[in-house]
């Protein structure tokens, strides 16, 4: 998984409140170059859906995650579709690293993975019926 | 049962690496409490009164006597020598050190248990039926489908911060004993004119501040729909629930104000979208796959252990009135599933030694295949033993102190750890449990009294399900002095009721004469063969009423 940090905010950014429940994406979200989701608090988990939301309608601009967003969970920002972290305070690089690099294996489809744990196990089987290897 | 692969360990694996490496950071000061805070409620480990507290998830309350061995051994190694089975099917260690938490994990991964997402604002273990699999009034059996539901919300990216803890319970049975219509997500499966299997889904119950009866959000889910319509739920929960009041922030909140019918367009119109990605729902390949797990085992065991005559013979009314409340029916013709009571007179209930927990493990071998079930009423279950290995297996738990004969009596009282453990708590609940089994302590007695569930919780957050006891017991603080307030009528089966309080509050020291007042109301004037729960609702609230507070 990656995700770009940014330093600066691009130009031109959209900035989207976490309270718009964005059950109707409008042509102006999805023209944009870049969109911000604000977390107010980390614990306030509403732009992760958002984010699910606007790239299942075909948002394909950078989509940046801002407010108090938490190295700990930089993967979670990846898999539900960020593409890039706004820290507006400190934030850990290494961890943020091994956050992305450490579970490669995931039980949900998200924007990075392919595929799921679900059918890795298909695939795996699959494979083996076809190298002859028989079901195991 | 359910057995890992090579990516469920592998995740798991990682999980310890990262929470080792975050409770690193914690100890040497890197992060503050505040900061480590979320991140070990993500695991289970909350800090109590006295010391941290290790919640292990046991899903859908499913497990073995290797994983109960395993207990032990944590029991003793890290701890006080005791677990505590809890009401929702999962067991807690009470006295761990933090610099321990991470072995202990690593203990817990070698038998395929952990700790992931038993605390904090997501979605927590799944609970289920005991006797799924297993119960005569069974539809289909609900553990593949809460096996699935434990992968798919396992680390689930977008619902990893609700506005508010989220529990699902799924049975597959007519009488529900997993008390779907408390749950911020009730799943009944049920099958449909075209004999198809689907599920029935409640959404918005709960107990807490607000207990509510939660409400049909849809009458037949297909089931190979499940993880679109729970994603559809949980992401309109997740964007439109309360964040600003946490007493607001469940579910059933959001559902009450809405109304039913309008969460329901919200969310059938999400599922739309959901099922029209197409990447939710299992491909049926991969069901296949977990459904292989739960393969009914086939019945040629008995166990032929020796049995004791003379103490047979000496004690067999003791023994017929074990079995009379201990004993369930089973699908199979000559097996039964048997209720192992965690209440002895006088106990902590859901407390097990570790000594127990070894030998209730040698039990399970020799008479239950192995397998344990766990009870939201904080008891345990052995699912399959021979009818002809009742006798034995009785006498083996009675050497141990685990033939208490009270499941379903009145002595089988729920009670949340309260005041004694909890930082929450505004009263003691364990004592106040103590005293009553002690009260109701003989076994005609009981008998006697016949059903009825006593639910004891010490503070308005309602986690000993106080609400749906048929006596409910709420420890309050009244300027400084524990309070216990009494309430009559609850139930959390299919013809789930809400408590109503009876009237003022009474003392750590009259408590137990206000429940034995009750009771004894109930005895005068109950019908033939009526519960208590039935002349309640012939009788309403007056009589008892009359009874305790009129004389004074």
């Amino acid at each position: 998984m990656q995700i770009e940090i940014l330093e600066n905010l691009p130009a031109e950014t959209l900035h989207i409140a976490n309270s718009d429940s964005l059950e109707k994406i409008c042509d102006g979200y999805l023209g944009s170059n870049a969109i911000v989701l604000n977390f107010p608090t980390f614990t306030d988990g509403r732009a992760f859906s958002q984010a699910r939301r606007l790239r299942r309608s075909g948002f394909k601009g950078e989509l940046i995650a801002s407010g108090d967003i938490r190295s700990d969970q930089a993967r979670f920002y990846a898999q539900v579709g960020f593409s890039a972290l706004y820290f507006t305070h400190g934030y850990n690089k290494k961890v943020i690293e091994s956050n992305l690099n450490r579970y490669t294996d995931t039980y949900q489809n998200s924007a990075f993975t392919e595929s799921t744990v679900f059918d890795r196990r298909i695939a795996k089987i699959e494979a083996a019926r076809l190298s002859g290897g028989g079901a195991f | 049962m359910y057995q890992y692969d090579a990516y469920d360990h592998k995740i798991l694996e990682k999980r310890i690496e990262e929470f080792r490496d975050q409770v690193n950071r914690r100890l040497s000061g890197e992060l503050s409490e505040e900061e480590f805070k979320p991140l070990r409620l993500m695991n289970g480990v909350y800090l109590q009164l006295h010391a941290y507290m290790l919640r292990v998830a046991i899903p859908y309350g499913t497990f073995t006597s290797t994983q109960l061995r395993k207990f032990a051994h944590i029991a003793r190694k890290y701890d006080r020598g005791y677990g505590h089975f809890t009401t929702r099917q999962n067991i807690q260690f009470n006295w761990p050190k933090l610099v321990d938490i991470p072995d202990i994990l690593e203990e817990l991964a070698s038998v395929e248990m952990h700790a992931i997402q038993t605390s904090g604002n997501c979605i927590r273990n799944t609970t289920s039926d005991q006797l799924a699999g297993v119960a005569v009034d069974e539809v289909a059996d609900p553990r593949p489908y809460a096996e699935i539901i434990r992968q798919w919300s396992t680390f689930h990216p977008e619902f990893a911060y609700l506005p508010r803890k989220f529990k699902i319970a799924i049975t597959g049975a007519s009488h529900d004993r997993a008390a779907i219509n408390f749950h911020d997500i009730g799943l009944e499966m049920v099958k449909n004119d075209a004999g198809k299997i689907g599920f029935k889904v409640i959404v918005g119950g709960g107990l807490g501040r607000t207990p509510i009866i939660g409400s049909v959000i849809r009458e037949f889910l297909p089931e190979r729909h499940l993880l679109s319509y729970l994603e559809a739920i949980m992401r309109a929960y997740n964007l439109d629930g309360h964040r600003d009041n946490k007493y607001k922030a469940r579910i059933k909140i959001l559902v009450k104000e809405n109304g039913i019918d309008a969460y329901r367009d919200t969310v059938e119109k999400e599922w739309e979208a959901i099922k029209h990605e197409g990447n939710t729902d299992l491909p049926e390949a991969a069901q296949q796959l977990i459904f292989n797990h739960f393969t009914p085992p086939t019945y040629t065991h008995r166990a032929r252990h020796k049995i004791d005559f003379e103490d047979f013979f000496k004690n067999q009314q003791e023994y017929a009135h074990w079995l009379s409340n201990s004993r369930h029916d089973h699908k199979v013709e000559g097996y039964a599933a048997v209720t192992i009571s965690l209440k002895p007179v006088g106990g902590i209930p859901g407390d097990i030694s570790a000594d127990q927990m070894d030998k209730l493990a040698d039990l399970a071998d020799v008479f239950s295949l192995g397998e344990i079930r766990s009870t939201h009423e904080q008891n345990l279950v052995f699912a399959h033993v021979h009818e002809d290995d009742l006798p034995a297996l009785w006498q083996e738990l009675d050497k141990i102190g685990l033939a208490t004969p009270n499941h379903g009596l009145i002595s089988d009282i729920i009670a949340c750890p309260g005041l004694d453990y909890c930082a929450l708590a505004n009263a003691r609940s364990i004592p106040v449990a103590q005293q009553i089994s002690e009260r109701f302590g003989s076994d005609e007695r009981a008998k006697e009294i016949g059903e009825l569930k006593i639910k004891i919780s010490g503070c308005i957050n309602a986690c000993a399900h106080h609400h749906v006891g048929h006596i409910g017991i709420l420890g309050v603080d009244k300027k400084g002095v524990e309070s216990y307030q009494l309430l009559l009528g609850g139930n959390a089966d299919e013809n789930a009721s809400v408590g109503k309080i009876l009237g003022p509050g009474f003392s750590e020291d009259e408590i137990v004469d206000a429940v034995e007042t009750v009771v004894d109301t109930y005895l005068a004037l109950r019908e033939d063969g009526e519960s208590f729960l039935d002349a309640y609702k012939r009788l309403g609230a007056e009589p008892f009423k009359g009874a305790l507070y009129d004389a004074n």
